[in-house]
């Protein structure tokens, strides 16, 4: 007669790789592969501060800053893959009714942020 | 934490959680007799179940009168139970001999059934692995709303209040946000994900919830299999059939293999475990085993066995609405068969039909008076009832939970599921070979003519179990109105697949005994008939695999959701979430956003935090009128409506996919854009 205990054992080995193998197969996934973000570093208030974090294999970025369409200020940065950069925004002119832009450009993508103040 | 570490914690908290608590109740329960009365397969089996029911019932208890639900409660009472059970085993004498008895000779394999079943598990293993490779990264809706709950007793170490935001029109187009209950949600899906998560603290948004789904899984499997092993253990299939292929052995072997590698992935199978159905998972393992356990004592006249098929049932009905629901049903459905199979047998062969079968009837009357009154017994049901009334009352019993189950059918989606659907719904070969099965064991029990047989109703018992489980799920499911319930009826057909697995197992494998007793003719030979059956059985089988193919995905959803976590995470940092302060809303697509359910865990303000914009369809539901602002201040929210849905709702952030609702607000001065991905963005109104 076969010991069903046999059964038991293999079934437990054949659970652990199979469960240890999923759970090591989830956890890999959990990398960003591709793609870049931008973002405001304080999503309240006046502050055009912002990030971009870079997940792809370019890491050339240019930034630019616009007031109601109009450019003001055009910028090259370089931000490496795993990695994010903040930017300070010092050097604005009245923001008082207008709408303030950013315009991140890699490569033909192209993001922008914006806020727009009250009178 | 290094992937090692976490997996060995990983382990340690499933065998803690769920094999240790219910091991030292069996083995407390039975205690010598344990492996005389249970084979290893069985032992891990109910020991799995009974761990996961009395693991939700203790938290239940300690989180209701005041305990802080947390690591050292955890590592208190698990091991101080386990410690109270073995010493029951140590020191309290020996059962009693249960009278009267049958034989409970352990069902035993040979070499060549040992190693078919460890290959058959190893199989679909495999390819439920296979599949979930690239479909077990937390991405789906279900799993994303359950793990809400799991982590709120986690973080806050209290039993949740299921309650939920709901926006409700008052008067003059004027809306509001007020708290509403949930009835959907019941305790026992979530306290075991909990538990995992506060013994190893592995986050939620990961692969432990899958995998604790996934033993589920195979553990329902091991469940069919030795509900098979011994519901055929019967003198009816010994004393018609050729013993050395129809026996219970070869029987649980073959609904192994129709359970486990055919269809492994569809529905209720790695779908449901991807899928994050925990309801419908947990119900396909506690329905066989509440049978497996009802059939034993009745069979064995063991009280407790059917102490421990209560106290699953109970577990039960703390888990899942639906699943106690359609239990009930089966039981009823059974119940019927079983008097009419009875009547029949008696008035086929009785020649004073009256008289016997009041004789008949007195005998069964007899025997569950031998089992249901004993002191386990009512001290289980009044334990229940105490239980139920002072310590927790599932959220479904509440009068307008029962009545969305029952009534006339609300939607199409519930008025029930054609032939065709159903044959998809089971599988073909499985329908095909699980009708035969049932015609075999509604017969058989009615042919056989000898004395003996006429007395013993326990003949009648395992064509009852499973004509009466498959003819409620094919009712429920294909007519619903009759039995005057209103359940969506693709989530009942999940439920027929066990039913035809094991009576399919019979209908297999008596083709097979058919096959095996041909005689050569004059027209055909044996051998041709031989190979037009491999032929004939060949293609179902590849229709099983090719069903398992076509639902393999080819993977790389998680670099979406990614997406989605990347924006939970950066909102969730950047809103000051304060017991004393309003916090602003957020509003979310679901349409067109990739798992955005999981977005929640990342606030933990509400249930209904963030509000959706839910699917379309749903907004036009004339069965179901709802609440518009969610649709009105995404999809136009420069319109007035939507400017005061806004206003009373209090909402303020609004995340969109860009291309497909980004245009409408970037035109509208009344917002900022604040957040860009690759595909999402975020919106904050003025």
């Amino acid at each position: 007669m076969f010991n069903q205990k046999f059964i038991l054992i293999s079934l437990t080995a054949i659970v652990l790789v199979s469960f240890s193998f999923l759970a090591i197969s989830e956890n890999k996934q959990h990398l960003i592969k591709d793609g870049w973000f931008l973002y405001f570093n304080n999503i309240e208030g006046d502050s055009l501060d912002f990030t971009i974090e870079n997940y792809s294999n370019t890491s050339d970025f240019t930034w630019e800053t616009s007031v109601d369409g109009k450019s003001l200020n055009k910028q090259y940065i370089k931000v490496l893959k795993g990695k994010q950069k903040d930017v300070r925004i010092n050097e604005l002119p009245e923001i008082k009714g207008r709408q303030i832009k950013i315009t991140v450009y890699k490569s033909k993508e192209i993001k922008e942020i914006y806020k727009n103040f009250d009178k | 934490m290094s992937i090692i570490s976490e997996l060995l914690l990983f382990f340690s908290s499933l065998v803690l959680l769920l094999l240790i608590p219910g091991y030292f109740l069996i083995l407390a329960i039975f205690r010598k007799k344990t492996s005389k009365l249970f084979t290893p397969i069985e032992i891990l089996t109910t020991s799995f179940a009974t761990s996961f029911v009395t693991f939700n019932f203790l938290l239940i208890f300690f989180g209701k009168i005041g305990f802080e639900i947390n690591r050292p409660l955890i590592l208190s009472i698990i091991p101080l139970f386990a410690l109270s059970c073995y010493l029951i085993f140590k020191f309290k004498k020996n059962l009693p001999r249960e009278t009267p008895t049958e034989s409970t000779a352990l069902p035993k394999f040979n070499h060549l059934q040992g190693i078919l079943i460890i290959l058959i598990l190893f199989l679909t293993i495999f390819i439920k692995t296979a599949y979930l490779k690239d479909a077990i990264f937390p991405t789906a809706t279900d799993l994303g709303h359950h793990m809400y709950w799991s982590k709120l007793i986690a973080e806050t170490g209290q039993l949740p209040d299921y309650h939920k935001n709901e926006i409700v029109e008052t008067t003059n187009s004027h809306y509001q946000v007020q708290s509403e209950p949930i009835a959907d949600f019941i305790i026992g899906e979530h306290l075991i994900f909990s538990g995992v998560n506060i013994l190893t603290k592995i986050p939620f948004n990961s692969y432990f919830p899958a995998l604790i789904l996934f033993s589920i899984n195979i553990i329902s499997l091991l469940a069919m299999f030795i509900l098979s092993l011994r519901i055929f253990d019967n003198s009816f299939l010994k004393n018609n059939f050729d013993k050395k292929i129809i026996n219970p052995t070869n029987l649980a072997i073959i609904t192994l293999f129709l359970a486990g590698p055919l269809y492994a992935v569809a529905s209720p199978q790695s779908k449901f475990v991807s899928g994050g159905v925990i309801g419908n998972l947990v119900g396909n393992l506690l329905i066989p085993l509440c049978l497996y356990f009802f059939y034993r004592a009745l069979k064995e006249k063991n009280a407790w066995m059917l102490f421990l098929g209560l106290f699953l049932s109970a577990g039960l009905f703390y888990t899942h609405h639906l699943s106690g629901f359609i239990f009930l049903f089966i039981l009823f459905f059974i119940l019927i068969i079983f008097n009419l199979l009875f009547i029949a047998k008696v008035s086929f062969y009785g020649v004073n039909k009256l008289n016997q079968l009041t004789l008949n009837y007195k005998k069964l009357l007899a025997d569950l008076r031998l089992i249901f009154f004993r002191p386990q017994i009512i001290a289980f049901f009044v334990g229940a009832l105490l239980f139920l009334v002072l310590i927790y009352a599932p959220t479904y019993l509440s009068p307008s939970a029962t009545a969305t189950a029952v009534g006339a059918p609300s939607k199409s989606t519930r008025a029930g599921l054609t032939l065709e659907q159903f044959k998809y719904a089971v599988g073909e070969m499985r329908l095909t070979f699980g009708l035969i099965g049932i015609i075999i064991l509604a017969l058989v029990p009615l042919l056989k003519k000898n004395i003996q047989s006429r007395d013993n109703y326990l003949d009648i018992i395992p064509a009852a179990i499973l004509v009466g489980w498959v003819s409620c799920l094919f009712i429920m499911t294909n007519q619903p109105d009759w039995l005057h319930i209103n359940l969506p009826s693709d989530r009942v057909a999940n439920y027929a697949n066990f039913p035809f697995v094991i009576s399919g197992a019979l209908g297999l494998l008596y083709f097979i005994y058919l096959i095996k007793h041909l005689k050569n003719t004059f027209f055909i030979s044996k051998t041709i008939i031989y190979l037009i059956f491999i032929l004939v059985f060949s293609m179902p089988i590849f229709s099983g695999y090719y069903d398992n193919s076509q639902s393999l995905s080819d993977g790389q959803k998680s670099q979406k959701s990614l997406q989605t976590f990347h924006l939970s995470k950066f909102l969730a940092t950047h809103l000051e979430f304060n017991a004393n302060s309003n916090v602003a809303n957020v509003l979310k697509d679901h349409n067109y956003i990739s798992t955005d359910s999981w977005m929640k865990l990342f606030f933990m303000q509400d249930y209904n935090y963030p509000f959706s914009r839910g699917f379309f369809k749903r907004y036009e539901d004339p069965t179901k009128p709802r609440e518009m602002c969610t649709l009105w201040m995404i999809s136009e929210p420069s319109s007035q409506r939507a400017k005061q849905c806004f206003l009373d709702t209090q909402t303020k952030y609004v995340i969109v996919d860009t291309s497909v609702d980004g245009p409408q607000f970037k035109t509208n001065p009344d917002f900022f854009k604040i957040y860009e991905s690759d595909s999402l963005s975020i919106f904050s109104k003025k």
